[in-house]
């Protein structure tokens, strides 16, 4: 223990040499840009005076603080719901060996390398009012209930929702798989052996095991989600819209005061997330010492 | 130990989708008695104790806990209790959690819960340890609490499958003591599993040498020494020289049933000394014979007797014959 | 992973080697637009023919940022430039003729002292085919030269709207007669549904001179009946999932329509014609005006960027884009409405169908800096609705 303590320095000094270029570069191109973009927020467009009528204006204007509010519900529901399903889906990649369980763990990273406009644009072919669902449904005799099925899916949150399942849960998957893959088949076992079901086994033992990466899986999720541009502008509705969607608005029309302010509060929404990260990374647990 | 039979296998099939597996697997278990399953890597050992665990499902066969068929319950419903080879214990518990999550299971009240664990650290001689994490404690203190963590919920039938593999030499042999003692003190019914016959002879009641997915012999450490019932049971357990008697049979001989004179005018064999160990209080000598390389032991007094080079003449106090593999 | 970033490194090595074998001596033109997919694949395409000329005077290079992922950025990327004196970047901008002012007037917001000097006022006589243009630019005639012409038109299925509405009042009607079969596009997201929303806002302001001076910002507080209008028809717009949908981008309206979910849609001609020839919409659509008032169409043109060190060379490259040649690539490739007489041209189908639009009968408007305040209240009035 005391050979490595002394160590220490030289191994801290070591780090930061090697990570003074990449913070040298991030400051440059990160953080002056965002300094820029959070001084600019802060005034008047007209006469460069400081105000907060820009934040003023982002709160109280019906298109923009609905926005807000719209990005933050579809962000939390987007990391619910995908990590949800990633958690169950990396389970079964985990614990399960039959062929299904293998073939998906082969695929299941597929739509990671779709683009994502691509990807938009494919599913759009599928669940729209007439798109390959409603084909399908129009096979169907015309008095069942199937006939001409119109998913309903476009243009509105639920459409929005499905996307960023698809482009998150691979991901979040991803993360949960490597976590689950950290805890060892006889830690499991023993749990069973000593009398605990399948849903004991997963509250006591492979969700504490394996919270931790799941809250980083969840915070990328969620940041990602927050700034999303390219699902909600084709396939979210009208009004409300997304934050991202709304910022090119805003740089489109030339607003570059309120621009600045709703990147700030974009940057903001996605700190809070980037605290939960560090702060569940830094804390370190007795059991988790070496 | 008594004669009750606790634990049966009866006619137990296991095959995996790539054909391996054990078959027609037949085993009583008496109360109180220590069974080893011994056997090379592959054998189908760990298999049987899985399926009396409840983590496989037969293929076909049964298996029964006082009487009782437990082939369809759970492992989580058996009353059986095993311990793996390492990462037995949950790490985000501590030992105390450890040793109180099954008991909790089981509805035990809070009073009953804490004497039973101070009861099972004790046993293990691991009192004050409680509030220690798993990474806190070496691999033999794991262990320790594993066992204890088993012992205090009182399983009609503890498993081990390979508890001490992982251990130091020292710690092993230490752990095998303690268990032997507990073992014999609680008058528990052990199956436990090893690849390591010096740790199935100093264990067991019963050894049960496996090979290939089938059963080669059962019987006491004294029975399966004195008299291997098979070619394989022979050369797996302790030493033996096998050497052609010239009709498709093989004469086997113990190292310590081969009497060694100089000369070559008696014995029915004859060769010359190629090395000579001492280790401790026998030697161990190989000698070039016209039937191959023999091994043999003799007692200590004897080594200023034989010199590399020696002629020497050979009698065997007692053999086995079995058929050529 | 050595290995990899050897190959990388080899390979960018390899490019950039190239590059300098096949650069001459010429200067090098850097050439902006932007707009859909099919505005790039045009400038792709006469670009390399300029490229493969003997007697070119320069190599162009084509810089285009594709609508719908940063079209201001050019808008603001070139101002900057000129703000910041930097003359590497910018020789030839091409945009819809009424973009230019919004050019202008974000110069004046940035401090450009003369604002207007931005572009080159242009000296038509170093063009020898500018004599040929039959269109003229809708706006600093002094300083753009129309290079195509377009124009927003509605298209209908006739297979399924036999007898179209002809006037705006008839169309009313008809949305009401047939709900959730006519979309438009968010106007913040394409020109078609832009058209749309100024032609409908304009024409119920009670001036003669509305279309003419739409930049006026006098205009801007008799917007009321339009929007109502546009809130009348609201209802009656395309749904999905049970609420009111305005499609996204131009290609959304299109797309709809072809998917036979709507009947009817404002439209870009040029972008009808290239999906009926792709046959993305089937062949019974048709395109058509009203006849009280037409949808907005616009001339299309380059102009010279006051930081180009390359002036004489660009004088070369937009002669060229003028040109038969070059015109005919424009009406084959993206069905656009040539600035030259289409008679002079190869006879292609393209060309024929492009003949039966009449840049005359263009309605060229620009809202101008009124643009801003039209889409930020259409998307507080009209897209809230529901």
């Amino acid at each position: 223990m005391k050979t490595t303590k002394k160590s220490n320095w030289k191994t801290t000094l070591f780090i930061i040499g090697a990570l003074t270029p990449a913070m040298l570069v991030s400051l440059g191109l990160v953080v002056y840009p965002m300094i820029n973009q959070v001084i600019r927020s802060f005034k008047d467009p007209k006469s460069g005076a400081f105000t907060f009528d820009n934040y003023v204006y982002l709160f109280t204007n019906k298109l923009s603080s609905n926005a807000i509010w719209y990005t933050v519900v579809v962000s939390i529901l987007t990391v619910i719901l995908s990590i949800a399903i990633a958690y169950l889906l990396a389970m079964f990649l985990r614990f399960s060996n039959s062929k299904i369980s293998k073939t998906i763990g082969n695929l299941y990273l597929i739509p990671r390398f779709i683009p994502s406009l691509v990807a938009v644009y494919a599913m759009k072919t599928i669940i729209a009012d007439s798109g390959l669902l409603n084909r399908i449904s129009l096979l169907f005799p015309e008095n069942s209930p199937l006939y001409n099925y119109k998913p309903g899916m476009l243009y509105n949150m639920k459409g929005i929702l499905f996307m960023n399942c698809w482009f998150n849960i691979p991901f979040a998957t991803m993360i949960i798989v490597a976590a689950l893959a950290g805890i060892s088949e006889s830690v499991v076992e023993s749990a069973q052996d000593v009398g605990a079901g399948k849903l004991l086994i997963f509250f006591k033992i492979i969700l504490p095991l394996s919270y931790k990466d799941v809250l980083i899986a969840a915070t990328f999720v969620f940041m990602s989600n927050i700034s999303s541009f390219t699902t909600p502008y084709l396939i979210g509705a009208n009004f409300p819209q997304m934050l991202g969607v709304y910022l090119r608005k805003q740089f489109g029309n030339g607003k570059y005061e309120i621009a600045a302010a709703t990147s700030v509060v974009i940057f903001v929404l996605c700190s809070i997330s980037a605290i939960v990260y560090l702060y569940t990374n830094m804390k370190e647990q007795a059991w988790e010492e070496n | 130990m008594d004669d009750t039979i606790k634990l049966s296998v009866i006619n137990m099939t296991k095959l995996y989708g790539n054909g391996d597996g054990v078959k027609n697997i037949d085993l009583d278990v008496h109360t109180g008695e220590l069974v080893t399953l011994l056997g090379p890597s592959g054998c189908g050992k760990t298999t049987i104790l899985r399926t009396i665990g409840g983590f496989i499902d037969l293929t076909d066969g049964d298996i029964t806990i006082d009487g009782k068929s437990i082939i369809t319950l759970p492992p989580e419903k058996r009353p059986t209790s095993m311990v793996f080879q390492s990462y037995n214990l949950w790490p985000h518990m501590t030992v105390h959690d450890n040793l109180e999550f099954g008991l909790k299971l089981r509805k035990i009240p809070k009073e009953t819960r804490e004497q039973k664990i101070s009861y099972g650290l004790n046993l293990v001689k691991m009192n004050g340890f409680e509030k220690k994490y798993p990474n806190q404690m070496s691999g033999g203190q794991q262990q320790r609490i594993a066992i204890a963590r088993s012992l205090i919920l009182e399983p009609e039938v503890l498993l081990l499958d390979e508890p001490f593999s992982a251990l130091d030499a020292k710690i092993r042999m230490e752990m095998r003591e303690e268990l032997r003692k507990i073992q014999t003190d609680l008058n528990i019914t052990v199956i436990f599993v090893t690849h390591d016959q010096e740790e199935a002879m100093m264990l067991s009641d019963r050894i049960v040498v496996m090979s290939k997915g089938h059963i080669e012999q059962m019987g006491s450490p004294r029975e399966i020494y004195d008299h291997p019932a098979t070619r394989f049971v022979a050369g797996f357990i302790g030493e033996m020289n096998f050497l052609d008697d010239g009709s498709g049979k093989q004469v086997a001989v113990r190292p310590e049933h081969i009497s060694v004179t100089k000369g070559t005018d008696k014995g029915i064999l004859h060769g010359t000394v190629r090395t000579v160990m001492m280790l401790g209080h026998y030697l161990e000598m190989t000698l070039d014979t016209e039937k191959g390389l023999v091994k043999v032991y003799i007692n200590s007094d004897q080594a200023d007797q034989f010199q590399k080079g020696d002629q020497v003449a050979l009698n065997f106090d007692h053999t086995y014959s079995y058929n050529k593999e | 992973m050595k290995k990899a970033l050897l190959f990388v490194l080899a390979i960018v090595t390899v490019l950039s080697v190239c590059t300098t074998v096949f650069a001459d001596d010429l200067p090098t033109i850097q050439f902006w637009s932007t707009g859909s997919q099919n505005v790039q694949d045009v400038f792709a395409e006469v670009i390399k023919a300029y490229n493969a000329k003997e007697d070119r005077a320069a190599n162009v290079e084509l810089q285009f940022v594709l609508s719908g992922t940063g079209d201001t950025s050019l808008r603001s990327g070139y101002i900057s430039a000129v703000a910041a004196g930097d003359t590497s970047r910018y020789d030839v901008i091409a945009e819809n003729g009424t973009d230019f002012l919004r050019y202008i007037s974000e110069a004046e917001v940035n401090g450009i002292s003369d604002p207007e000097s931005i572009f080159v006022d242009l000296d038509f006589s170093k063009m020898s085919n500018y004599p040929n243009v039959k269109m003229a630019a809708s706006v600093y005639p002094e300083k753009l030269v129309p290079y195509r012409g377009t124009t927003v038109v509605f298209d209908y299925d006739s297979a399924k709207v036999p007898e179209p509405p002809q006037t705006w009042d008839e169309l009313v009607e008809w949305m009401k007669a047939n709900p959730g079969r006519f979309v438009y596009n968010d106007p913040d997201t394409g020109g078609a549904g832009k058209a749309f929303v100024i032609a409908a806002i304009y024409r119920q302001i009670d001036d003669p001179d509305a279309f003419k001076n739409a930049s006026d910002p006098k205009y801007v507080d008799m917007y009321d009946a339009g929007f109502e209008w546009l809130a009348e028809i609201h209802p009656y717009i395309y749904s999905s999932g049970g609420h009111v949908q305005y499609a996204v981008k131009n290609q959304g309206s299109l797309d709809l329509l072809g998917q036979g979910e709507v009947w009817m849609t404002p439209a870009w001609a040029d972008g009808t014609l290239t999906a009926l020839e792709n046959k993305t919409l089937p062949e019974t659509v048709k395109m058509y005006q009203l006849s009280d008032l037409s949808l907005t169409g616009t001339d299309v043109d380059m102009a010279l960027c006051a930081t180009s060190q390359h002036q004489d060379e660009a004088y070369d490259f937009m002669n060229f884009v003028i040109s038969p040649e070059a015109q005919q690539i424009f009406v084959d490739v993206m069905k656009a409405v040539p600035v030259v007489d289409a008679a002079t041209l190869e006879q292609t189908d393209s060309v024929q169908a492009v003949s039966l639009l009449n840049p005359a009968d263009f309605n060229i408007v620009s809202a101008g800096g009124n643009e801003t305040t039209l889409l930020e209240r259409w998307a507080e009035d009209i897209a809230t609705l529901n």
